[in-house]
């Protein structure tokens, strides 16, 4: 039995799963990521989040782990963060809003900080889907209202981040 | 010298005073004479009067004859043939006319002397006298015509006093007057004549004496009125060479000094001898009275002394004697001090002249203002020589003096003067650097002084000037060969100090890049004997700059310094060590092996070198060729035995690439070197993580004492410190050791699996409280922390964050600190594997 810390650990979690996860590649892509993405994974914090989100969402009591896998692939670029929606919907079963809700929660909280090392790996991790603006700073604004959400481009899946 | 003539004087003042004497006591007695041949006595005082008359009659004849030759002889008459003779005037006009000619060459060496600001011959010093030689040059004649004339007209004036001397000469001295005549022998005097014969006998010996003196003072003084007449005639004509002496300093002792003094002894003896004449003269003509002033003949004196004595006479004779005889000597010292007299009167005229002459201020202050200006032209062509316009030599010059006396003595030497001209011309050289030095020139004036530099000395200062001022370029690649060659290569002194001052400079500027230099150093032109030196120089500086990239190029180096000293070639070695990496860049594994093997043929220190090189670079790829480096240095110091192997150590890896394999290295492999290395590589890596292993390190290094577990040796007591503080294990096991003392644990054991278990509980319980915080790589691979881990997570004992921490994937507990590397993850990652996948722990 794996303690649930471990879990809620974007790089721990997947340790006992059965075979399926490559350590070996995963430590790969750990060696290509900056150091504040590398400590976004390991760090307290961040397990810490996950938990706060899990607790908040009464849908994800059992499925933290997936929240955590999610952001682990973000961060280290196996997903792209446009998806990080539909794929939070799709591995939970949330709803797309509470899943939108979610993902932009954790891009204006959990990413803010790296925002700019989250842009430079999604934009060379999918270069022709990623068009983010160049912002003068990367102060995350705290809007109830999902802008991508109207954007006629995204389809209503896509989290804009121009203006994060 | 003075107490010489003191003596004599006083010698011949007692003869005086014993002749005398001798008159007292021996005059003969006028009355003792008697008939020969009846009387012996008779016959001697015959045969002494005989005698008397006959030397009378001879040198009364010369001394008259001589009296009178020297009266012809001193009239005014035949001395005005001294000025009057044309052959005189034609041989001074001869003589003035080719002496004219030489004041041009005083005007140039004046110019000279000004030049080159010599104090003796130039402008304001020599102006003066050459002036007034040239003046007296042209009347040289008729001012000796009139101090001729002066000294005769002098001499005129005292004969006139002694008009007919010769006359009153023979009469003086003549026959009978010095001793008495027989007819005074008569009478009574006879009585005495037996006492009187022998007076009578030294009595003629006194008189010839007296007469001899008398006829050599007059030939004497004969024979010198006679010269004295061509003397002066050959002094008159060579008196322009003279005159023109006084403008020459070097030449005015010799002519014009000797001149004066020969001209004026010559003139004036004539006239202060006929003064001393006129004395005697004078004498002779008033004996009569003059002996009458002496002592009355009733007195016991007044048979010697009285008028018309023998004594009265001699005194006479005696003092006229004085006067002819010392006159000629005091004549001739008077005469010829008023020669010397000349000398200064006309130094006076002369400093008279230069001080108060028109214009002589002027002049003065034109030399003076010009001096300095011309003082260091002067200087420089006193010392270089003049230039000759229009080409590229020097006229002259002290250096160009030297360097030829230098040449011609190393050539004419026959060997014993080896390099003497090289050695003045590095010396010559150095001089004209410090001279240039002075002027503080820049590198374009040192090239525009080189490009008119009139000889190699001058051009090899300003070019080794600009060398050290490294203010060479490219342009003066060629230039440097062939100065050096001109100055005769490394053979010579000049030649190598002109290469040092290339050196010295640096080769900077001379060459834009190493490959620029590596080309000019490969050219044949360094090939020479005269430049080898050179090129040996540069392939040195190539080597210290690190610049040498060719094999061969070390080689090559190798090879010209071989027969040089031993700390040379050290030297050569030590820096061509740092351009093996240069002939190694680029290179694979394998050709540097092959260039490691090749070395060993050229250089076995460069091999070493190279070797070291190899290993610290971690390109040691098998443990054979970690064998032959250390055999290598079988023969090295101990010190460098060591210092390869602690390189090699960073080497294992290549050849023993995991844990295992390295720990059969320490364990199994044949060389003992290559197990310690092996051994230093696991203690670095921190893999040393069992107590057999320990002891099997520290076997290699002395052994361990089984009682205490310490090493036996400094070396394994410090290699044992560095693996317990490389692993926590050892840390941890010595506690439990400690905890549990022998017989339950032996230094000379292992723990068995239950101590083994124990000590990994033991770990487990330090984590919780807080004693171990962190594991190194090496130390999360060990299995009892391995275990200690994989039983905290599980349990539960240690959270994420804590396990984290001791995965070494958090730092301090804050974000920051550095990504933990691929193996330290990987090792924790190990541990959550096994934990939480159904992964087992390590086994003992």
């Amino acid at each position: 039995m794996v303690p649930k810390d471990f879990e809620l650990s974007p790089y721990w979690v997947g340790i006992s799963d059965a075979p399926g996860f490559d350590w070996e590649k995963f430590q790969d892509k750990i060696d290509k990521i900056s150091e504040p993405l590398f400590f976004l994974l390991v760090d307290d914090e961040t397990s810490g989040f996950i938990s706060s989100i899990v607790q908040k969402y009464s849908q994800l009591s059992s499925k933290g782990s997936n929240l955590a896998r999610l952001i682990r692939d973000v961060v280290i670029g196996d997903i792209f963060i446009g998806d990080l929606p539909q794929e939070l919907s799709r591995s939970t079963g949330l709803d797309q809003s509470a899943a939108r809700e979610i993902a932009n929660t954790v891009v204006s909280q959990l990413f803010s900080p790296i925002l700019d090392e989250i842009k430079k790996l999604q934009s060379d991790k999918f270069p022709g889907r990623a068009t983010f603006k160049q912002q003068p700073t990367s102060i995350p604004q705290q809007n109830s209202h999902y802008q991508g959400e109207d954007l006629p481009e995204s389809g209503g899946n896509i989290i804009d981040l121009r203006n994060k | 010298m003075d107490q010489i003539t003191k003596f004599k004087q006083k010698k011949y003042l007692a003869l005086f005073v014993l002749a005398i004497a001798l008159l007292f006591f021996l005059v003969p007695q006028h009355n003792a004479l008697a008939a020969c041949p009846l009387s012996p006595t008779d016959c001697m005082i015959g045969l002494i009067n005989w005698y008397n008359e006959a030397q009378l009659q001879v040198l009364g004849t010369i001394l008259v004859w001589s009296a009178k030759a020297l009266e012809a002889f001193v009239k005014p008459e035949t001395q005005a043939i001294i000025t009057n003779t044309s052959v005189v005037e034609t041989g001074w006009t001869l003589m003035r006319n080719f002496v004219n000619l030489f004041f041009i060459l005083i005007l140039i060496i004046m110019a000279f002397g000004t030049i080159f600001d010599n104090p003796k011959y130039k402008f304001s010093a020599l102006l003066p006298s050459f002036l007034i030689a040239a003046v007296l040059v042209n009347f040289s004649l008729a001012i000796g015509e009139y101090i001729v004339s002066i000294s005769n007209g002098l001499a005129a004036v005292f004969l006139r006093e002694i008009s007919n001397f010769s006359q009153v000469i023979a009469d003086g001295f003549a026959a009978g007057k010095l001793i008495p005549s027989e007819q005074t022998f008569t009478g009574a005097a006879m009585a005495n004549i037996t006492n009187g014969s022998y007076k009578l006998l030294v009595n003629a010996i006194f008189g010839s004496v007296f007469l001899i003196i008398a006829v050599l003072a007059f030939l004497t003084a004969f024979i010198f009125a006679l010269v004295r007449i061509p003397v002066l005639w050959v002094l008159l004509m060579v008196s322009p060479v003279a005159l023109l002496g006084y403008a020459l300093p070097n030449l005015r002792a010799k002519t014009w000094g000797t001149w004066w003094n020969m001209f004026y002894c010559w003139c004036f003896f004539l006239p202060f001898y006929i003064f001393f004449l006129m004395f005697a003269i004078i004498f002779l003509r008033n004996k009569i009275a003059l002996s009458a002033t002496l002592p009355a003949a009733d007195s016991f004196f007044s048979t010697f002394v009285g008028p018309g004595s023998a004594f009265s006479d001699l005194l006479f004779y005696v003092l006229t004697m004085i006067f002819m005889f010392g006159g000629l000597w005091y004549s001739r010292k008077m005469a010829c001090a008023a020669g010397s007299g000349v000398g200064k009167v006309f130094s006076t005229i002369e400093s008279g002249v230069r001080k108060y002459t028109p214009g002589a201020g002027y002049v003065r202050s034109l030399y003076g203002g010009a001096k300095e200006g011309l003082a260091a032209k002067g200087k420089e062509f006193g010392e270089k020589g003049v230039p000759i316009p229009g080409t590229a030599f020097r006229f002259g010059g002290a250096r160009e003096e030297r360097l030829r006396t230098a040449r011609m003595a190393e050539e004419f030497g026959f060997g014993a003067n080896v390099g003497v001209a090289d050695k003045t011309r590095a010396v010559e050289i150095d001089k004209e650097m410090k001279a240039i030095r002075e002027l503080g020139l820049t590198n374009a004036e040192l090239n525009a002084r080189m490009s008119t530099a009139k000889n190699p000395i001058e051009r090899a200062a300003a070019f080794r000037l600009r060398a050290e001022s490294g203010w060479l370029d490219s342009t003066d690649q060629v230039l440097s060969i062939d100065l050096i060659r001109a100055l005769g290569g490394s053979r010579t002194g000049s030649g190598a100090a002109l290469m040092n001052s290339i050196k010295k400079g640096s080769f900077e500027r001379m060459f834009s890049s190493p490959a620029e230099k590596e080309t000019f150093v490969r050219s044949a032109a360094l090939n020479t004997p005269e430049l080898i030196e050179f090129k040996k120089m540069l392939l040195l500086d190539m080597a210290q700059n690190r610049e040498l990239f060719d094999e061969a190029l070390i080689k090559q180096t190798l090879d010209l310094y071989k027969s040089d000293t031993i700390e040379i070639r050290k030297k050569v070695t030590e820096a061509l060590k740092k351009n093996i990496s240069n002939i190694a860049y680029g290179k694979s594994t394998t050709e540097k092996e092959a260039l490691l093997s090749r070395l060993g043929t050229i250089d076995s220190d460069l091999q070493r070198e190279f070797a070291t090189s190899m290993a610290e670079s971690k390109e040691i790829m098998s443990e054979s060729m970690a064998i032959s480096i250390l055999d290598m240095f079988k023969d090295e110091s101990t010190e460098s035995k060591k210092k390869i192997e602690e390189a090699l150590k960073d080497s294992i890896s290549n050849f023993a690439k995991d844990k295992t394999s390295r720990e059969a290295l320490v364990t199994t492999s044949t060389d003992v070197r290559i197990r310690r290395a092996a051994a230093k590589a696991m203690i670095d890596k921190k893999e040393i993580d069992s107590w057999k292993m320990r002891r099997e390190i520290i076997g290699l290094y002395g052994g361990i004492d089984p009682t205490n577990g310490e090493a036996r040796t400094i070396e394994g007591r410090q290699l044992a410190k560095d693996i317990s503080e490389s692993n926590i294990l050892f840390k941890e096991e010595a506690e439990y050791r400690k905890d549990h003392p022998a017989p339950a644990t032996s230094h000379a054991l292992d723990l068995n699996t239950t101590q083994r278990t124990e000590l990994h509980e033991q770990i487990l319980s330090n984590i919780e409280n807080g004693a171990i915080t962190n594991f190194s790589t090496e130390e999360l691979k060990t299995p009892e922390v391995f275990n200690a881990l994989y039983y905290g997570v599980r349990s539960g004992r240690i959270p994420i964050d804590k396990f984290d921490r001791l995965a070494g994937l958090k730092t301090g507990g804050k974000k920051g600190g550095g990504k933990p590397d691929r193996k330290k993850r990987e090792a924790g990652v190990k541990i959550a594997d096994a934990a939480f996948r159904g992964g087992s722990p390590i086994p003992y």
